[in-house]
This record gives C-alpha cells, structure tokens and sequence, in this order.
C-alpha cells in the first residue's frame, strides 16, 4: 500500500480579457476497490466562481464551474491525498477465452445480468474511437480462436507498445484513431483510444481510465517539480473476475503506481478540465502535475501499561 | 409546373380524363374498378364546375403565393447555399373521417408510448433491466447521451414534438415508416401548404369542411407554456442558422408562434440560467423549442466541436432552470430498430396492442433476426440502425442487397455478421399513389404523409392534417424533398363543428400589446448595423463607378485636372478610408484604356478586391444572417442584385454606354432597398441599427471625399466640386440654390454642415444622435450615453465651424482647419462603432472551446 500527494495545476493564460468562460472538470480521483482519497479540493483562481459538485453518468466526480465576471487567467489547482493498494495480478493464460467474453447488443434481453448490463456503455465505438475495419482486423490478430482473453489483451498491449512511437508532436486531442493507426504514432490517450476502439470493434467491453503516474527522474537527475504527468490507459471487462487495467504506453498491468483519477468511453467523456469561453482571443495551457509519496505514517503503539 | 407551363396548357375535357391506378397498387383517388372513392366525389364535381382558366388561375395564386411569402427550403451540400422555392401542388389529398380517426388515435399512442420508452432510458432503465429492449439498441445509439441521464423533465413529458411519416400498402392499410422525435421538421410547411391552398381553393375548402391546423399549433403553445411552469414566460425557437435545411420554416413558425427566433450565440448561460442576449440586456429565457440537434445543443458536454450550441445549457436544463422541448436526447427513439420491440412495449407499458403497423423490420443486433437479415439480404432494404438522417428527407439512399455492387454487398454483410446491432433490414414496400398536377393533367404519383403530434397534459393531439409529400417519380421506395418531389395539402373533411380560428388573428386569447424594441437579440443588432454599413459602401462604390464612367465617356480625361480627379476617384475606390493616402498620391497620367480597364474591373471582377461583385457578395451575406428582420422586398432586391450580379461575367468588357446602363440599375436597386428600409420598417431598435451603420458609413465616406478633394490646392480649377455635388447627388440642390458654376464656400456649407442636406456629414451626425439617444439604456449608464458624447463632440466641431474661414487657404495652398476638422470624422465614426459594439454587441462573442494538452513527458521506470 502507497500513499502519494498529488497536486494537479492547470493554468489558462487568455491575450484579450474572457467575459464569460464554462468548465467541466474531472478532477478529484474516485475511489475504488483498490484506492482511497483524502482531503482532496480543488482551489480557483479567481475564486468567483459558480460552482457545483455531482457524479456524472459513470459514477466520477465532476464539477461544473463558471466563472461570469471578466478575466485574464484561471488557475485550478487540485490537490489531496490518494491510498493506493496493489491490485492483484491475474494470470493471463487461465482467464477464460475471449469470444466467450464479448457482449452482445441482446445479451440482456433474455439473462438479464447487471454487471453485463453495466458494461454495455462500454462495448461499442464512442465519438473519440471511431474506427476503420483495418484497426479491428490488426486488433483481432491477437485473438485467435480460443484465446485467453487476458494472454489476447497482453499481446495487444505489447504490439502497441513496439509497433508504435511514443511521439508528443505527433497528435493533438482530436487525432482520429486511423490517422494514429496510419502514423504509427503518439501519446497515451492515442494508445488507449487505439486499443479501445480494437477491442470493440471485437465485442469486448472496455474503458478509457484518466489517471496519474508516479514517474522518476533519469539515473542521476533530480526529480523536477510538476513533471509528472495525467496519463490514461485502458481497462477490459473480464467477465466473472472484473476490470483489468492495462497500460500500453508501458507494456504492462498497471501498478501501484497508476492513480485513477476517472473512466468514461474515451477521452471526452473524462477530459480534466474541459471548457469553453466567450472572448479571450488566443489562450494558453499549461498544466503541472506531481505525484509523491508520502512516507507511510508512523504507526504509534499504544504503550502498555 | 412553372407560371409558363401553366399559362400555355390546355386542359383536357375531364380533368380525371386517362387518370388510372397502376396495377397492384393503392391509389387515394380511384378505386382498382376504375371508379372515384366516394369520399373525393365532392370535390371532383367541385374541380369539375370550374372553368379551365380558373383552375390555372388557382395555380398562378399559388405560384405567386409561394414566392410572396419566400417559402424556401435549403438544399444541404449545394455549395451555393442554395434556396429552392418550395414545391406544392394544390390538389390536396383526402383522407376520410373515419379512416383519419384510427390514424389520430394511432399517432398518440405512438408518440406516448415513445414517450414513456424516452422517460425510461433517460431514468431508471428498467426496460433495460427487465430485458424488454436490448441494451444494444441504447448504448450504440449516438442519440443516446449519457450526459442527459437523469435530467427530469417536467411532467415526464420527453416529446413534445412527435411526427411520423406514414404510407399506404397495397391493401390499402397504413403503416409507419419512420419516427421523428429529435425535433422533427415539417409542421410549419404544412402550415404554409394549407394557407396557400386554402386561398387557391378557397370555395372547395370551405365547401369540403376541412377540418383546421390552428387547434394544433394553439395546443402546443399552450403546451409550451405549461411546461415553464410560470406566468408569461419567455419561450424561443433555437435554430442552426439560416443555413439549415428547413430555415423557413424556423423562421415561419417562430413568426406564426410569437417566438423569438434564436441562434445558439443569442443565448448565454449565467448561474445555470439561460439569459438572450439583447440590445436591451440579458433576458431570461424558460422554454426552448428546438431546431437544433442534441449533439450540437452544448460545447461543454455534449459535441466539443459544436458552435451552434451554448456552453453550459446541458447543465441549465439539468437544473431546472430552463426547459426543452424536445427534451435532450429525444432523439434516440428514432432508430428503425426500435420498430419490431414497440409492439411488446406497447402491452407491457400501456397495456393496449399497438394501433399502427410498421414496416416489417428486423434489428441485426438480434441473432435471429440477423439471420434472417442475412438469408434474405438482396430482397431486403438495408439501412444502419443509427444513421443521422436528414431533417426532412426520406431513407433516399436504402437498397436492396441486390441492388448493391458486389464489393459494397460482401462488406456489408461481413459488417451485419460482426457488428448486427448497426443494421437494419426492412421488407421493400410500395407506397399508394395519390393525384397531382403534371403537364396539365392529373396523374398518380407515389405519396408519403407525415404527421405530426404534440403533448397536451398526459395525452398527445394530433394535427388533423399533415404534410403530403409526393414524387415525381412514378415508383419511388421513399420520398425524399432533396430530389426533387414536391408536397401538398391534406384535408380531413369533417362533418362535426370546427370553429375556424387562426394564431395569425390572435382570436384565442387577449393580445399583449408589444412595442417591438429591447428583445432584438445582439447579434441580430450586429448584423443590421454591419449590413448598414455594407450596403453604404457599397452605393458609394457604386457612385463613385458611375462618376468615374461618365467622365470616361465624356472624354474628360485628357487634360491633367480630369486625370487627377479620375486617379483620386479610384484610389478612393481601392483604399476607402485611406485618405491621407489619396492626398500623397502623386499625378501620374493613365492613359483612356488604363483608365477604363481598371474601372470595368471593379464592375466585373468578381475576385477585384473592394469591387462592386465583391461588395454586393458581402451585403448579400450580412443580410442573408439577419433574414428574418428584413421585409420580404427588402431581401429580395438584395438577393436580385446578387444574382445579377453572380450572373455578369462579361467576356469583353462592356462598352461604356452599356457599363453605365448597368451601373444605374444597380444604383436604383440600391436605392430601392434604403427606400424599403426608410419607409416599410418601423422604427424599432433593428431598424435604428440598420440605419445607424448606413449613417456612420455616411459620414466616413463625405468627410473623406471631402477633406481628400478640398483640403489643398485649387478645388474650384480642377473641377472637384462638379464631381463633388455629383457623387453626393445633391447637383440638383446646388443648382437650385445658386446660378453660379460651384463655388467652395456654398459647396462646403452644402455638404458639410447644411443639416437639411441628407447628404450632409452633419445631416448623417444628427441622425445619430436622434438614434443613439433612443437606444435602450444600460442600467449603469448615465444621462448622456458615451455614445452620444462621441457624436456630439465631432457634430458640434462642424456646427460651429465657419465655412468661410475654412475655405481659406495658408501660403503653402493648405486649408489646415478644413484639413484637421475633416480628419477628426473618420475617428470619432471608429470610437462610435466600437462604443456601440462593447455595449450592444459585445455578447455576440462567439465562444471557443478549451481542452488542455495532455502530452505527458515520461520516463520509462
């Protein structure tokens, strides 16, 4: 078990004053089976803000804020503590074969089953992995017949990996799949979205996970304040088990160092912090993230006696 | 049929003569015997009694008619923008009472049965849950937004719109071919078709006993206004924009309804309520009719990529504070794979069979039905399930597996097998024949009827009518108005009272006495004023063309005086505004040709920067956005000039008596269109824009001519103030006031400071100020508005000034008060339009939208 500090900062910077600007954020982690959050908040600047906390259709967190008198620039800062425990490690070769494991559109219709029916917001293409029959049928190269799902999804996880370029110029938010397929390039959430809209394509429940990353400095180098990142990877449905996260900008189950933060169909339905101003003319983004773990709390024996 | 057609048929003996049903298919009109149904009897013996000049008569109405009121439709994907006028046919069709009364009950439970299913996906999901409708059908329906689960909306009334195309199968029973719950298009031109053929058939209508429209409409106002759920609420139609398909109709209706007609950048959203922005400020608004798809409704949370939607009205409907009718996400019952479930929702939910048939229809998403789909896959009709279809159109694009080339079929099929729940099979069905006029005769011509239900209480009403659309086809699957077809009335003869009322007379309920004024949107506001100043520039271009041509013509070029004035003219023309520009400008002799070539291009060239094809394309646009506050002639000679003017594309240049010819049409059409504007339009806060662009465009053109041809040199010698006068068309008034050839000091009092002169740059001050001071006042806002400040100080610089003294000229030829005076107009014109933009059109601001990169650096661990 982990405990990191997080701090999440988003600063907008506008040319020409905003009179009116919306946001949607995704930014206070959810708990889960394996995680716990505490004291987290989100802090504004300027703090004038309409505000207002619920849960959006897939259980996350999400605030809507609306900030209606003029501004140059928005901060947003969210921060807190998150308990990560490890999630135990399935054995891919036993899970059971993945044509048993896809959903179809009437499943419901005669054994009605709630953890199916859950997973079917999750089973089909959604407006950001929308994709060609070429990205399915490279897909389904790593489900032949009878394959254990989880041996399938690893073998996915690792063909984009190698075959494909970890390249931050590449892409931009609304990269369509196929023109990633095409380049053979990009970032995490194109990774995700890639694997996403294979997976369906195939029948096989999925969803986009947005989260944190513990990373560390080169050998030898310091740790830079804000240069962690949000990152996001996938998760496959395995029926009678659960979700199984996989990461495929690093070839690997997650870890206790993944923080989720929140899932959805894509990167739409969990962007952090999504928004829409009135004026402003050109604007500016910058966003620093920081992970860090917290040294484990000292545990004070009550003395006896 | 076209005025010309129907001016020069003759019509046959018996307007019925060699009208006969096709073999194995239903027709409205005659029986498979050969004999007229006996409800049409009535109104065959009707046609029949008039004379075959008054039935083409009634066809010149209707033609007539259809232009006057500007009934149009847009044709999507024309690169044009096209607008088609609307095709009608006046021979209504019939529908019997007793056969109309199954249809009526039919609609209602379907559009409350759809209803109750929309009420469900969006809450509690038990359909889902208990298995009645396969969740596929859902969560691969891109009408389906999650975004809008769990709003509520008041009443549980999701569809307040439902409309239903319907046609007839060979035996003559109805079936449904598609349902219309996004926001479903086609009412109001069912209403135009009725107003029209009413008036053309006028004594036939009212003998028939055709039961009304207007009971419907009053229903749904009166729904409307129910659910705001308070007293005199605010209620606006939200439509695309004037691009849209059916933007008449929007247009139409809001007129028809007493709705303000709404772009999404009207509206803003404050403390999760929707405010329309205004001249007058922020007004809230509590219903909102919807013309606009859910997708595009808000850039926040639904379709980032949307800038016609709002940002942040998801979230106001979700409060509470604003309602939509439809609801948002309507639009995911509309899915032909819905059909085949209906009938078992229908017992389950409302505890009755299912009135109205369907097409035979099976979703793939179904293993049996896949199967199916796939044995049978080229007799069958295939369509995906989720397929946005357009407004008004019909499945134009469905075929057969058979009628699909083979590599098309062989990817579809492998598509049905992998991922059924995107497609549809459907049985091919025919549709009846009803009578229309073609070539002078009636003939059969394949026919669909949409109807139309809207929510009253628990229940549905359904317009005792509809929209008729036919072919021109003889066999079509489906009717589409993009290809062409055309539509008509639909009477439902009633033998029961039906007092005749219309919205139009406001005969329902006491009028509220309304002063147009504070409601014009801001954007509307922007508009006017920008097509005020356009259509300025514009006929001083024009002006300035005409000047320049005559001078040409009259062979005054030759000499260095006439050489200059035309280069000064021109330069005016090429960089209006720029005077400083034009006085540096150094004399250089142009020969004729060099001359007129330039000047024949700013007539004809249609890519000549500040040309006359290019100006006349941006008045066309400005005014095309603002549509709907234009008189009918008003837009139409606008929308003339345009077409002229896309239309002249001379070959050789035109000779100058000829360019002239047409440069003077184009001026009276110009003329014609401020006359319109100056004596049809009443001084609401939209005209007052209108005319205070023209005037502050005005100002800056005079005050420029002026300072750009007086302020040096010897005005008088060079012949300046002939051309002055001219180009001010105020030769007239010079003349009547002094015998003299013109003199400075008498041309500068007429054009500069002579308040009766509405040419005059003082003249275009005072009206300003008369504007700026009736300008509906912002709350904050002093006694003297900013903007009055600014037209004051420049109007009381030249009312004060003495002409005399600013005639003289200093050592040098200078005429430095004249010169400094005339420079301060075009600045002072500037601050004013900018002043009224912050304060009147600052909230037209189109929003952007915002994501931040996610592109994180990372170091592999």
């Amino acid at each position: 078990m982990t405990r990191y500090s997080i701090s999440h900062r988003t600063d907008f910077e506008y040319s020409r004053p905003v009179a009116i600007s919306h946001h949607l954020m995704h930014l206070t982690p959810r708990a889960t089976e394996f995680q716990a959050v505490e004291g987290w908040s989100i802090r504004l600047s300027p703090n004038s803000a309409v505000r207002n906390r619920s849960r959006d259709f897939f259980g996350n967190h999400v605030e809507h804020v609306t900030i209606q008198d003029e501004h140059d620039r928005l901060v947003v800062q969210a921060e807190g503590r998150v308990e990560v425990s490890a999630p135990p490690v399935p054995t891919p070769g036993t899970s059971l074969r993945w044509e048993e494991a896809r959903l179809g559109a009437s499943d419901a219709l005669d054994k009605v089953a709630a953890d199916a029916l859950a997973a079917q917001p999750f089973a089909y293409a959604s407006p950001m992995t929308r994709c060609s029959q070429e990205v399915v049928d490279w897909v389904r190269r790593s489900f032949p017949e009878g394959r254990p799902l989880l041996e399938g999804a690893l073998d996915l996880n690792h063909r984009i990996f190698t075959e494909f370029e970890y390249d931050p110029s590449a892409t931009t938010i609304s990269t369509p799949v196929d023109t990633v397929f095409e380049m053979r390039k990009g970032v995490c959430q194109d990774f995700a979205h890639l694997m996403l809209a294979g997976l369906r394509g195939l029948g096989l429940p999925s969803r986009y996970v947005s989260g944190y990353l513990l990373t560390y400095p080169p050998p030898g180098g310091v740790k830079l304040q804000g240069s962690d990142a949000s990152h996001a990877w996938v998760s496959v449905r395995v029926p009678d088990h659960g979700w199984v996260d996989l990461d495929p900008t690093n070839d690997k189950f997650t870890t206790i160092e993944h923080i989720t933060l929140a899932w959805g169909r894509d990167y739409g339905d969990v962007s952090p912090v999504r928004g829409a101003i009135v004026g402003g003319g050109r604007h500016e983004v910058k966003v620093a993230v920081d992970v860090r773990p917290v040294d484990a709390p000292v545990v004070l024996e009550p003395s006896a006696g | 049929m076209s005025i010309a057609d129907a001016v020069s048929i003759r019509l046959p003996e018996d307007v019925l003569d060699g009208y006969r049903s096709v073999d194995g298919i239903y027709d409205e009109l005659m029986t498979s015997g050969g004999e007229p149904r006996a409800y049409w009897k009535d109104f065959l013996r009707g046609l029949r009694g008039m004379p075959d000049e008054e039935i083409l008569q009634h066809w010149q109405t209707a033609l007539r008619l259809i232009r006057q009121h500007g009934v149009t439709y847009n044709v999507y994907g024309d690169p044009k923008g096209e607008q088609r006028p609307w095709e009608l046919d006046t021979l209504p069709l019939i529908i019997p009472e007793d056969e109309w009364e199954t249809l009526e009950r039919g609609l209602a439970q379907r559009a409350k049965l759809l209803n109750m299913i929309l009420a469900d996906l969006y809450g509690p999901q038990r359909l889902l849950r208990e298995g009645l409708l396969p969740p596929g059908l859902v969560f691969a329906n891109p009408q389906y937004h999650l975004a809008c689960h769990n709003i509520k909306a008041p009443f549980d009334t999701y569809l307040q719109i439902y409309a239903a195309d319907i046609a007839r199968a060979p035996d003559g029973r109805w079936w449904v071919c598609n349902d219309r719950t996004q926001a479903p298009s086609g009412a109001g031109y069912a209403l135009e078709n009725r107003v029209i053929t009413a008036q053309c058939l006028s004594d036939l209508f009212r003998e028939s006993g055709v039961r009304r429209l207007a009971h419907f409409f009053q229903a749904l106002r009166e729904n409307l206004r129910r659910l705001a759920r308070k007293d005199d609420p605010r209620i606006v139609l939200l439509t695309p924009g004037p691009l849209n398909e059916t933007y008449f109709e929007h247009a139409f209706l809001a007129r028809y309804l007493g709705y303000a007609l709404v772009e999404g950048a009207d509206l803003t959203v404050r403390d999760h309520k929707v405010y329309l922005k205004t001249v007058g400020g922020l007004q809230q608004v509590d219903v909102i009719l919807r013309r606009l798809d859910t997708e595009w409704v808000d850039p926040l949370e639904l379709r980032s990529d949307s800038a016609l939607g709002v940002p942040g009205m998801v979230q106001a409907v979700r409060s509470g504070n604003v309602v939509m009718a439809n609801a948002l996400g309507s639009g995911v019952v509309e899915t032909t794979g819905l059909m085949g479930f209906l009938p078992g929702l229908c017992r389950h939910l409302l505890g009755e069979d299912l009135i109205l048939p369907h097409v035979a229809t099976w979703w793939c998403g179904q293993e049996d039905a896949r199967k199916t789909v796939l044995r049978d896959l080229d007799s069958m009709l295939i369509s995906p399930s989720f397929q946005q279809m357009n407004l008004i159109s019909g499945a134009s694009g469905v075929r057969t597996g058979a009628e699909l080339d083979p590599k098309t079929r062989a990817e579809v099929e492998a598509s049905i097998r992998d991922r059924g729940h995107n497609w549809v099979g459907q049985e091919p069905v025919s549709l009846s024949t009803a009578p229309s006029w073609e070539d002078g005769r009636i003939v059969p011509r394949p026919m669909a009827l949409r109807m139309f239900a809207t929510a009253i209480g628990n229940d549905y009403v359904v317009m005792p009518g509809g929209l008729t659309r036919i072919s021109d086809r003889p066999s079509v699957r489906a009717v589409s108005m993009q290809r062409g077809t055309g539509s008509k009335d639909t009477w439902i003869p009633s033998s029961k009272f039906d007092d005749r009322f219309s919205l139009m007379s406001g005969t329902d309920d006491t009028p509220v006495l309304r002063r147009g004024g504070n409601d014009l949107p801001s954007r509307a506001a922007d508009n006017l004023f920008w097509l005020g100043r356009y259509a300025e520039r514009t006929e001083s271009a024009m002006r300035l063309l005409r000047s320049l041509l005559a001078r040409l013509a009259e062979d005054q070029v030759q000499d260095e005086a006439g050489n200059v004035v035309m280069q000064k003219l021109l330069y005016m023309l090429a960089r209006p505004g720029d005077v400083n520009g034009l006085m540096r400008r150094r004399a250089r002799t142009l020969s004729p040709d060099q001359l007129e070539h330039q000047i024949q291009a700013y007539l004809f060239k249609q890519d000549q920067p500040n040309g006359i094809p290019e100006l006349v394309r941006t008045v066309n646009n400005v005014a095309s956005l603002t549509r709907d506050r234009l008189s009918l002639d008003a837009w139409r000679t606008l929308d003339q000039l345009y077409q002229d003017s896309r239309a002249r594309r001379p070959r050789v240049w035109l000779d100058i008596g000829d360019a002239l010819a047409v440069l003077n049409d184009m001026l009276r059409t110009m003329s014609a269109f401020s006359g319109l504007n100056m004596e049809n339009t009443t001084r609401t806060n939209a005209w007052r824009f209108l005319d205070m662009g023209r005037r502050l465009e005005r100002a800056t053109h005079m005050a420029g001519l002026l300072r750009g041809l007086l302020s040096v040199g010897e005005p008088e010698r060079m012949g300046f103030l002939d051309r002055l006068l001219e180009l001010a068309d105020s030769y007239m008034t010079y003349r009547a006031r002094y015998v003299s050839s013109p003199r400075l000091v008498p041309v500068l009092d007429l054009l500069l400071v002579d308040e009766t002169n509405p040419r005059s740059v003082a003249f275009q001050l005072n009206a300003l100020a008369e504007h700026a001071g009736a300008l509906p006042k912002m709350s904050d806002m002093l006694d003297r508005t900013v903007e009055q400040r600014v037209i004051l100080q420049c109007l009381s610089g030249i009312q004060l000034a003495d002409v005399t003294r600013l005639a003289k000229t200093d050592k040098r030829g200078r005429r430095v008060e004249l010169d400094q005076l005339l420079s301060g107009v075009p600045g002072s014109m500037a601050e004013l339009s900018e002043v009224i933009g912050r304060h009147y059109f600052s909230h037209a601001d189109l929003g952007i939208q915002l994501d931040p990169p996610m592109q994180p650096r990372y170091f592999e661990t």
